[in-house]
């Protein structure tokens, strides 16, 4: 097979690897950071793109409009499901049962609006030959973009005042309370952020990928499957492992298209199993 | 003395056997609808069938398994295989139909001494998740595959299918066994073996209840009684499609019967079954007034979602709750009125 | 030996919580484990009931080895363990949660509730056997779970701090609940303790651990006299010897 495929092939994949990073990283965030179960989470990835597809294919607006339009939207959109939903939740188990829900409610209203179709954006993408090899300059872009998202989410989240006090009360809410943190607020509004991570991934996947109403059940479980992988609160890791995913898949999809995901399901409850607390981590299992 | 499950009061005995007659009564009374809501009952008993198995793993023993549907899919579809697939000169249908079940059952127990395995070794969430994600697979790989027909499924051929009323019959009675057996088993060693270790692994452990093997048995248990309604399936169903039987979907109406009656009871999975059938009243008269538009499916499915939805945010423990709910709420109440008269009394002396 | 740890050491990553423990309790005795906190003392207690593995260092039951095994053969072999925060099984009864403990040797439902009504009526919970453990207090839970401990049928019980949140009358209750174990089940107590009350009405025997090793093994009254365990417990300065 000529170098030149492979390396497309490979280019190609790791963009798209990084796009689910971008969104997996969202996931675990919610996950590791502020403890909280949400596997709607793919499911709202899959509106943002029809989101886009609307504003986008059937308004004509311009694509960057469009996206901060979604971005904003999705703001308060995490928002509100962080203080309605999430925290009328006795557990974390009440709550996978209560977004699973959440899912079942978005899946079906988007079968019921736009039907089985798949649904594109009808966007062509820039290609360019560098060296030989055609590279698409559209998804490279996007990946600029989403490491650009996650370096900046991860800068917030480290440097900032608004970060740190995220930190602070999920690790001692009454202390941070006390030291001026008004910890509901800041807490729901670290949700909303991590929803625009979908928001942009979901508005970036729609260029490439058509979108239908249950699209997002495949992208939630690749979001689980890369939390776990790289250690639950493992942002970085999230993104590496996202990217490893993405050209796992598409070499897979070349060879045996059909059983891709399979393998990669069984691939990761071997590595579960053997590093629970994730291939990055550092800790020893307790013997415990 | 231990049938404590008795002192569940005679009446509520009395009420069980009057529905359970009206039940077996009912297909012989002609109502001019009654084939379609024959065809209803059958789905919610089917149905109810489900969430009594999902009960064992997910009430019983505390185990969430989202992805139960894994288990009827093999059922359903095993017997969907061998009875049109597999060339197997010499055997009539119905005995391929049975050693397709028998397929089913064994390859479920290949799949449930996984799903033991990684239990055994995740909790909660973890587990909940990759069972999640296992079913999801399994669906991918029946659209892909090509001996289960990907997404055209697989056509039954005339001579399994039983017909409404004999198929009404026989869920209704593995229906009426699963009750029993579910019944049975709370107030057995089984039972109370699963239950410890949903209220407290540590405790159960100490208590000399080896986890890890009633965590398999659990599984296997609740697989095998799912499996057995998949391999039902054929016999209602013409047709055995991959989104009919191992989307999450099918997980996901197994778990409301159960979360929306009350897990981890016996009659939970039935008073469940009410609300499948509001909802498919709802579904069909939206139907009948939309002239037949078939999206209303989803609309289903939204209402399912949106009950769920309620129900585990503000009644979790599910409808056979009510009556302590109601009662906790009334003490509530009356615990406050007193507390405010006491604080008035005491403001005037 | 009925009952021995030989040169226990259990680290944890770089913490070493137990230093080479070696604790030998004869049959019938009622041996105490007291020390400061942090001692290791529960982590010990881990160790002989399965929840840990030693570093290096056996424990030994009856002939047999019982660490690094499972906490439910553990039990099997007749050593049931209670735990420090009364844990209990929330929604279920308190018959039930005895049962569970009864099926431990019993395979049929009718032995088991002989047993678990026996046990109930030897720890006078048999009024209380249909209310859930949720709606009970801290007190009745703990004493709950010692009935489905007692209905193990265990040859050495294993208590850690059982005394804890404890009021006074409560606690004599308690000290005579253990000797009747002790003495009418003939069940060896092997108890975590930190009120040094207790340990004196029960023990037989005390053994005192400091940073994860022993520093002293005897009666009640020897052991409290020694200046390091005064130390241990009071500070440098208080150390009148």
């Amino acid at each position: 097979m000529p170098l030149q495929i492979i390396l497309q092939v490979l280019i190609s994949a790791i963009c798209t690897g990084g796009l689910y990073g971008l969104f997996a990283s969202g996931f675990t965030f919610q996950r590791g950071a502020l403890k909280i179960v949400d596997v709607s989470y793919g499911a709202w990835l899959m509106v943002a793109m029809y989101a886009m597809y609307v504003l986008k294919t059937m308004l004509g607006m311009n694509y960057f409009v469009a996206l901060v339009i979604i971005m904003v939207a999705y703001y308060f959109i995490g928002y509100g499901m962080r203080r309605f939903i999430l925290t009328k939740c006795a557990s974390n188990m009440v709550q996978l049962v209560a977004t699973m829900a959440c899912t079942f409610i978005l899946q079906n209203l988007a079968e019921f609006i736009f039907k089985q179709t798949p649904r594109s954006t009808g966007m062509v993408e820039k290609v360019v030959v560098l060296g030989g090899i055609p590279v698409s300059l559209t998804r490279l872009g996007m990946f600029v973009l989403a490491i650009g998202v996650l370096v900046g989410f991860q800068l917030f989240l480290n440097r900032t005042w608004t970060g740190k006090s995220i930190r602070a009360i999920v690790q001692q809410s009454e202390i941070a309370s006390i030291m001026g943190v008004n910890a509901e607020k800041t807490m729901n509004a670290a949700y909303g952020a991590s929803y625009m991570l979908a928001a942009i991934a979901g508005s970036m996947l729609v260029v490439f990928i058509p979108v239908m109403p249950y699209s997002g059940s495949y992208y939630q479980t690749l979001s689980f499957i890369i939390c776990i992988a790289a250690g639950k609160s493992y942002m970085r890791g999230a993104l590496y492992i996202g990217i490893l995913i993405g050209m796992i898949e598409a070499i897979l999809q070349f060879f045996v298209a059909r059983y891709s995901m399979p393998i990669i399901f069984v691939a990761f409850v071997f590595a579960l199993v053997l590093r629970p607390d994730g291939l990055f981590s550092s800790k020893k299992m307790a013997s415990t | 003395m231990y049938l404590k499950a008795v002192t569940f009061n005679k009446k509520l005995i009395i009420t069980i056997c009057v529905v359970a007659v009206m039940l077996l009564v009912f297909p012989h009374i002609q109502f001019g609808l009654s084939d379609y809501v024959l065809s209803v009952l059958t789905q919610a008993l089917l149905f109810i069938y489900l969430a009594n198995s999902w009960n064992i793993l997910s009430g019983f023993t505390g185990m969430f398994s989202l992805g139960h549907a894994s288990f009827f899919g093999i059922g359903a579809y095993a017997c969907a295989i061998m009875t049109v697939q597999v060339a197997l000169p010499g055997l009539g249908d119905v005995q391929r139909y049975m050693l397709g079940i028998a397929a089913g059952i064994v390859l479920s127990m290949i799949l449930a001494f996984v799903v033991g395995w990684i239990a055994t070794k995740l909790k909660g969430l973890f587990f909940a998740m990759t069972t999640l994600a296992m079913a999801e697979v399994l669906r991918t790989f029946s659209l892909q595959a090509k001996f289960t027909n990907g997404n055209l499924g697989i056509i039954i051929p005339p001579s399994l299918s039983v017909g409404p009323m004999a198929s009404y019959y026989i869920i209704l009675a593995m229906c009426g066994l699963a009750f029993l057996f579910t019944w049975h088993l709370k107030n057995s060693r089984t039972g109370r073996m699963l239950i410890s270790i949903r209220e407290n692994e540590n405790l159960a452990a100490s208590l000399g209840v080896n986890v890890t093997k009633w965590i398999y048995v659990s599984v296997f248990i609740s697989a095998l009684l799912a499996t057995l309604g998949g391999a039902y399936y054929p016999l209602y169903l013409s047709h055995i499609e991959p989104t009919a039987t191992f989307d999450y979907s099918i997980t996901m109406q197994m778990m409301i019967v159960c979360i929306a009656g009350g897990k981890g009871s016996v009659l939970g999975p039935v008073l469940g079954g009410v609300a499948i059938l509001l909802n498919e009243a709802i579904r069909a008269t939206l139907t009948k007034f939309s002239g037949g538009a078939t999206s209303y499916a989803s609309i289903a499915g939204l209402l399912y979602g949106i009950v769920l939805l309620l129900i585990i945010l503000f009644m979790p423990d599910g409808l056979i709750s009510l009556r302590s709910s109601i009662r906790k709420f009334r003490d509530d109440r009356r615990k406050k009125q007193k507390e405010a008269l006491a604080k008035a009394n005491a403001k005037i002396s | 030996m009925f009952f021995e740890s030989k040169n226990v050491t259990i680290k944890f990553g770089g913490l070493v919580a137990n230093n080479d423990v070696s604790i030998a309790i004869e049959k019938g005795q009622i041996m105490g484990l007291i020390g400061p906190n942090g001692a290791g003392k529960s982590t010990f207690f881990k160790a002989c009931n399965g929840f840990n593995i030693p570093t290096s260092g056996e424990v030994w039951f009856e002939g047999k080895k019982i660490s690094g095994q499972s906490t439910w053969e553990t039990c099997a072999d007749g050593v049931t363990s209670t735990f420090q925060l009364a844990e209990t099984f929330p929604a279920i009864t308190v018959l039930e949660t005895v049962l569970v403990g009864a099926y431990c040797r019993v395979k049929t439902d009718k032995e088991a509730h002989d047993i678990a009504y026996e046990s109930l009526a030897f720890m006078n919970l048999t009024d209380e056997q249909h209310m859930r453990n949720n709606q009970l207090n801290l007190y009745t839970r703990k004493r709950v779970e010692i009935c489905a401990a007692l209905a193990t049928q265990p040859k050495l019980l294993l208590l850690d701090e059982i005394f804890a949140g404890c009021t006074l009358s409560e606690d004599e209750e308690l000290i005579e609940l253990i000797r009747r174990l002790n003495a009418e089940r003939g069940i060896t107590i092997f108890l975590v303790e930190h009120v040094l009350k207790v340990v004196h009405e029960l023990c037989d025997q005390v053994v005192v651990l400091v940073h994860g090793e022993v520093i002293a093994t005897g009666t009640p009254a020897e052991v409290t006299k020694l200046p390091a365990v005064i130390t241990a417990y009071l500070g440098e300065d208080n150390n009148n010897a």
